[in-house]
């Protein structure tokens, strides 16, 4: 097996610290860093995201892994940054005004930065103005909302509205949770639902692309 | 052998039993329904039988849980009452008496005339008719909730409230109540009553009293009023007295709940817990309360399962391993299961642990069938929404303790209350984690406690200003942005 694979697998069982030190021998390697991130870390974080969407492991097991993958992340982003990292998008996330469940939200921000994306990440009870915000100072792509209760759900809806307004024509607004379904998104006119994280970042991934 | 006979639903089923047989025993081998919601622990009173034969005697016991007029006509308990000859045997209990159990400590009785209690649950309303100055019940009653045609949890009624206008809930819920009195009252041939008591969750009184209750569905979750007051509306004429709540989530039915659990009279720590939709946890240190709300859902009511069902016929409601083969016991004449309850999802999902199919982290290969009932599993979907609910309950119970630096051990008294009744097995539920190991032995059961506390403030003056009392030295704990509450959240998710 492969360094990259180890280090995929590592990932997978969420061991950190052997992450972190498998990272660090590739580096030392010489492995390049883009590879490692991408063949290494990112691969393995693919492979939970699907294996979570098949109802294989579940929302600890998703944590362990993401917090693996930052550990090794961290040592990869000084060498990383000077090589002139590719960007592939950048995702403002938030739950909405007056909601204060955010495991879900979670997950999402850690399958999007899996796929290589850049999340800006607000944290719960998001006014509509921080979104905008937010999405204005950091040239985001996508605008990412996030409701757990029904009644938190219509608060999207003024966010799709504001955005507009505010002649952000460029960022598309994506939407998810347990309540939320892909009628509703059509129905208040957001570009994009997501009904798992993993889905959520394939998604946005293709925004991103195109 | 003896030969018994059983009358049930147009059938008559004849059985041999040996001599000193219990009733409930023999109509248990019969597949016959028995609601034991104290699980046969002579507690409730509940499992009445008309039976002519060959019996043993009346105990003490016995009688006072039944009353003259009930022994007079021939009912005995199911769970007292032993086989001694030939015998005859027709089953007089309903499904009401489930959500009617309460289990209340003694106290005097300061009351006069007839009054009611009345729990306005989001699901279930249940009611009792007393003589209050006897404290006998007279009469007693459960439904379901009109309301329910407006959405099933308390957050979409609140939306219904904006859609609908709160008048039109708060008038279908009042009807409904004016009903089962009026009910409850023609049944007991009483013709007025004097003083009443209702009690329910933040949402449920606000709606009732035609408050707009939309502040409590978002954050900062604010009340319009707290109650601890009377009604606006009277019913058959007589005031009722809505017991104060503490915040949004955690409501007079919880005060009561306390009442009931006599968690005011006590020395030492005890916790409380409330299985109803939203979960609703209080720990007792010292005369000071400190409480919060978990939202668990209704997993445990069986809602959002692929075989879940309510507590009622049909339903598979414990199960056990004998040899690596799992045997169930259903509530009904038992030809065939519907579907399976709370308590039996929680024995069944011990099981699976046992044998294997269900590792620790909550993957389950395939959907489990559950013996020779292919149609009735349980599906991996379904482990994880009892995972979200389970480690919900289990770690609120944890944020509770490590903020009163409590640990699980020194809890003396544990009170479960809601729908599970008794048949919850504290084995199996301290194996799947919906609370700590150390809790199990210290569990009693008070079936509906907000019923309990409300039937408590009816018959004893004293009782109000124990209630506000409660809601005085209450602490509510928000756990969203609790940052232990999450570690534990997730902690707590395995098996
Ligand atoms: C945990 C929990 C809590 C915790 C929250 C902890 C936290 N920091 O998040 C606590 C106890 C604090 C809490 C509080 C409350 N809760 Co709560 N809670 C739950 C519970 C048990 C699990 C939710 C969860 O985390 N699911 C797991 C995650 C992984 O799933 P998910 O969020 O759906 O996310 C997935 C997808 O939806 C999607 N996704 C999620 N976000 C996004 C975003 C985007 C952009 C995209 C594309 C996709 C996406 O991807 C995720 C992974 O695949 C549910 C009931 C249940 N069993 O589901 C109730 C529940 C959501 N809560 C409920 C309620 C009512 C409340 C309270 C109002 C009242 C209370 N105290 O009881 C408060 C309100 C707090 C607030 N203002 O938000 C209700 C909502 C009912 C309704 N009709 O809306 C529920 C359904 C319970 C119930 N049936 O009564 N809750």
């Amino acid at each position: 097996m492969s360094i990259l694979d180890n280090i995929s697998e590592m990932l997978q069982k969420g061991k950190a610290k052997d992450v972190q030190a498998m990272v660090q021998q590739a580096m030392e390697e010489g492995l390049a860093p883009k590879d490692i991130l991408e063949k290494g870390l990112l691969a393995g974080m693919g492979i939970i995201g699907r294996k979570f969407k098949n109802n294989e492991i579940f929302v600890p097991e998703v944590l362990i892994a993401a917090r693996a993958m930052n550990k090794g992340v961290e040592i990869l982003k000084p060498r990383l940054m000077a090589d002139g990292m590719e960007e592939r998008g950048t995702v403002v996330l938030g739950a909405v005004k007056g909601d204060l469940h955010d495991i879900g939200k979670n997950l999402v921000k850690m399958m999007m930065e899996g796929k290589g994306l850049k999340v800006i990440d607000l944290g719960v009870d998001i006014k509509c103005e921080e979104f905008i915000r937010a999405a204005k100072e950091n040239h985001a792509n996508i605008i990412a909302c996030a409701a757990l209760l029904t009644t938190t759900m219509e608060e999207m809806k003024v966010v799709v509205e504001e955005t507009k307004k505010a002649g952000l024509q460029d960022v598309k607004i994506m939407i998810g949770g347990a309540p939320v379904t892909q009628e509703y998104a059509d129905l208040i006119g957001a570009d994009a639902y997501g009904k798992d994280a993993a889905s959520a970042a394939d998604i946005a991934l293709e925004m991103c692309a195109g | 052998m003896l030969q018994v006979s059983v009358l049930w639903k147009n059938h008559r089923i004849c059985v041999p039993v040996k001599k000193n047989t219990l009733v409930s025993e023999a109509l248990l081998a019969m597949k016959v329904p028995v609601p034991m919601p104290c699980s046969g622990k002579h507690l409730c009173g509940k499992c009445r039988v008309w039976v002519s034969g060959e019996v043993n005697g009346v105990s003490p016991q016995e009688n006072a849980l039944l009353g003259d007029a009930a022994l007079a006509e021939g009912i005995r308990l199911a769970c007292f009452c032993r086989i001694e000859g030939d015998s005859l045997i027709r089953p007089v209990f309903s499904q009401a008496d489930i959500l009617t159990w309460v289990k209340i400590p003694s106290f005097l009785y300061t009351g006069t005339g007839a009054g009611v209690a009345c729990d306005i649950g989001t699901t279930t309303i249940a009611v009792r008719l007393y003589e209050c100055s006897t404290g006998t019940l007279l009469a007693e009653g459960a439904e379901e909730n009109n309301q329910r045609a407006y959405g099933a949890d308390v957050i979409s009624r609140i939306q219904a409230c904006h859609a609908y206008g709160t008048r039109k809930l708060s008038e279908v819920v009042f009807r409904q109540i004016e009903d089962m009195v009026g009910q409850i009252m023609t049944k007991s041939g009483i013709r007025e009553i004097s003083a009443g008591v209702l009690t329910g969750n933040t949402t449920m009184l606000h709606i009732f009293e035609g408050l707009d209750p939309h502040a409590l569905a978002a954050a900062p979750f604010l009340m319009q009023s707290a109650f601890g007051s009377v009604s606006a509306r009277r019913i058959d004429s007589a005031d009722m007295y809505l017991p104060p709540c503490i915040g949004a989530y955690v409501g007079a039915d919880t005060v009561c709940a306390v009442l009931a659990a006599g968690m005011t009279e006590q020395k030492g720590i005890s916790l409380l817990v409330d299985l109803g939709t939203n979960g609703e946890i209080v720990l007792c240190k010292d005369g000071k309360f400190i409480c919060c709300a978990v939202a668990a859902g209704p997993a445990f009511e069986g809602v959002g399962l692929h075989s879940g069902m309510s507590a009622s016929y049909g339903a598979i409601y414990k199960a056990h391993t004998d040899e690596g083969k799992v045997s169930v016991e259903i509530i009904g004449n038992g030809v065939k299961a519907a579907g399976i309850c709370g308590s039996g999802i929680i024995d069944l999902l011990h099981v699976m642990k046992n044998l294997g199919v269900l590792d620790e982290s909550g993957y389950l290969e395939k959907e489990f069938s559950v013996g020779t009932y292919a149609e009735v599993c349980i599906t991996p979907e379904d482990v994880r929404k009892i995972q979200l609910a389970k480690a919900a309950v289990c770690a609120g119970i944890y944020t509770l303790l490590n903020e009163e630096n409590v640990m699980p051990e020194e809890v003396e008294r544990f009170y479960v209350a809601g729908g599970f009744g008794a048949s919850l097995n504290p084995v199996s539920a301290a194996a799947i984690g919906l609370f700590p190991e150390a809790l199990k032995d210290k569990i009693s059961f008070i079936g509906n406690g907000a019923l309990g506390g409300a039937v408590m403030i009816l018959l004893n003056s004293k009782m109000k200003s124990m209630a506000e009392d409660i809601v005085k030295n209450s602490r509510e704990l928000e756990l969203s942005r609790s940052a232990f509450f999450m570690d534990k959240y997730i902690e707590c998710m395995g098996f």
